[in-house]
């Protein structure tokens, strides 16, 4: 059980304390749950009991932000509602679309800057550049660049083409698959290279010398090993994209609003905290599926290669 | 260490690379550029050099305001978010104590909750049972919950390799356990306190989901870009966004002027 606590520390030092001195052990101990307790208050305060109190508002929310009884209107009239069966199906679509085009960018570049790339610090430090700058000014420019009257539209009538044709690429649920990607393929690529780098070289060698072509030892030595990392990363873009906000509402248009900003609405525009808060644990039950589902592809992909790292 | 000759797969994620880099980083010089453009519309190519968008951001009241809770926002919470996130993620990896795994679990939680969603979670709570008016003060409490993962995790990665022996020869020697603490201990956690600090300032600067839920009517500066997005788009946003990133190197620069300062003035004494 705190096996991972024994990793963490100084082997043999924390063995000697244990040994020489069980009093200063156990003041030990209490000293490190007074150092974490602000912390895990804050936390339960702030996290914990914010999604409580929403599924609370699921099952007791009645009229006018007040608690009533029990009762299962809210959470039926999310799950019986085509209306929120298709807005629920268009997210999950839209999520597992932007998080699979992340990944199968991500991967061979971060493929190329943990083992191929010589300049990988300053390319890792110019992914933090976006971060610096913020998300709605780089959605503005991204609507700038993709738009008809903008930098993709004058390229397409520079060649002879209407215009016309990228106008489809904004305010729509491209917009919003384009927006979400752009926002979240930095986060993927640091956490692919992350998971990547930690590969023993040796493997990479050994391939190479086995006659394997580099497309070849990514496939079945690279990807593999790195899966635990992967599936990490692609939880966290398609958590944060399920819940996305701003860009769907923002580049969107009418055809492309995710769950997020239906949920929103119901909280600022409705006050209904009710059935805002039914969608939202649903919400949650989708991504932790979601999630389930992503480190059980990992795990099966674990299972059919030869484990090279053992 | 030997690199084998590059084969086709090799050029291909090379050149992949460079395509992507350069995808992901072309919007961030069309912001800049299009905060100088002569035009009142932000249409593709910009007419002219001017700095009226900023002589117009700089005139609005409301910007200035913005500007000022933004910044008072990032300081105190990254204040308060590193502060919080360095004695937990020190905790986390040099005790083992009863709740060690709770308080993992709940660090990370933040970061796979959707923001959106611990924001309406947060309404709930701090309108509805603390009946609380939302306020900077209610966006606070949001920005440090969302940013105490980043900071307790800057800092953890750090402690994993703090000679424990150390602070056994310190206390050893005689040293309590504070004395201990500020002088053997946070020395080596400087770098990344202090790296926690800028991280942390810089989200919650930039942080847009919360703060359109959480702020009520005090606005941050881009809780007014959103609304400027959806209202009517000129290059102010732009002007606004290139004045963002020089307060954030400002910053950055400021910090380490006074790091320096306190680290040459601590040696000398």
């Amino acid at each position: 059980m705190h096996t991972d606590a024994q990793i963490s520390h100084n082997p043999s030092s924390s063995a000697r304390a244990q040994a020489s001195t069980p009093a200063r052990f156990s003041a030990e101990r209490s000293t490190g749950a007074a150092l974490a307790l602000p912390a895990t208050v804050w936390l339960i305060a702030c996290v914990a009991l914010p999604l409580a109190m929403m599924l609370v508002y699921s099952l007791f929310g009645s009229v006018r932000n007040e608690l009533g009884g029990f009762t299962l209107e809210h959470i039926g009239g999310v799950i019986g509602s085509t209306v929120f069966q298709q807005l629920f199906l268009r997210t999950l679509l839209i999520t597992v679309a932007v998080t699979a085009i992340s990944l199968v960018l991500a991967l061979p570049i971060a493929y190329h800057l943990s083992l191929r790339s010589r300049r990988a610090p300053l390319l890792l430090t110019l992914l933090l550049l976006p971060y610096l700058i913020g998300i709605i000014p780089r959605l503005l420019a991204l609507r700038l660049i993709l738009g008809a009257e903008g930098l993709l539209g004058s390229l397409v009538s520079a060649v002879g083409l209407s215009s016309e044709i990228v106008r489809p690429l904004l305010f729509t649920k491209a917009g919003t698959i384009i927006g979400l990607t752009y926002v979240q393929l930095p986060v993927m690529i640091i956490l692919a290279y992350l998971a990547i780098e930690r590969l023993d070289r040796r493997l990479l060698d050994a391939a190479a010398d086995l006659g394997a072509s580099s497309a070849y030892a990514f496939a079945t030595v690279v990807v593999p090993n790195a899966r635990a990392g992967l599936a990490a990363g692609a939880v966290l873009v398609g958590a944060t994209t399920y819940g996305a906000y701003v860009e769907p509402a923002l580049l969107g248009g009418a055809s492309g609003q995710l769950a997020g900003n239906v949920i929103a609405q119901r909280f600022v525009v409705f006050f209904d905290w009710g059935r805002g808060s039914a969608l939202a644990i649903a919400s949650l039950f989708v991504i932790a599926v979601f999630g389930l589902a992503i480190v059980g592809i990992a795990r099966l992909l674990g299972r059919s290669r030869v484990d090279s790292a053992r | 260490m030997s690199t084998p000759r590059a084969d086709r797969f090799d050029r291909f994620s090379a050149a992949l690379t460079v395509v992507v880099f350069a995808a992901l980083l072309l919007p961030l010089v069309v912001v800049v550029v299009m905060s100088f453009n002569a035009s009142n519309s932000v249409s593709w190519p910009p007419s002219g050099f001017s700095l009226q968008w900023y002589a117009e951001a700089l005139d609005k009241a409301r910007v200035r305001e913005a500007a000022l809770n933004t910044l008072r926002l990032g300081l105190t919470t990254a204040l308060a978010s590193t502060a919080l996130g360095t004695i937990t993620g020190f905790a986390l990896v040099r005790y083992s104590f009863r709740g060690r795994n709770l308080t993992a679990a709940l660090v990370v939680l933040p970061v796979l909750v959707p923001a959106l969603l611990l924001g309406l979670g947060l309404v709930i709570v701090l309108t509805g049972l603390l009946h609380l008016r939302l306020s900077l003060l209610t966006l606070w409490v949001g920005h440090v919950t969302f940013t105490l993962p980043f900071t307790t995790l800057i800092v953890a990665s750090r402690a994993v390799s703090l000679d424990r022996r150390l602070e056994d020869a310190s206390r050893d020697l005689g040293a309590g356990w504070l004395r201990t603490m500020v002088q053997v201990v946070l020395p080596p956690l400087l770098p990344a306190v202090r790296a926690a600090f800028l991280f942390s300032f810089i989200i919650s600067m930039n942080e847009v989901v919360l703060a359109l839920f959480l702020a009520g009517t005090d606005q941050t500066l881009p809780g007014y870009m959103f609304g400027e997005f959806l209202r009517v788009v000129t290059p102010e946003i732009d002007a606004i966004s290139t004045l963002m990133v020089v307060l954030a190197v400002a910053v950055l620069a400021i910090e380490n002027v006074a790091a320096r300062a306190l680290l040459s003035r601590r040696e000398q004494s």
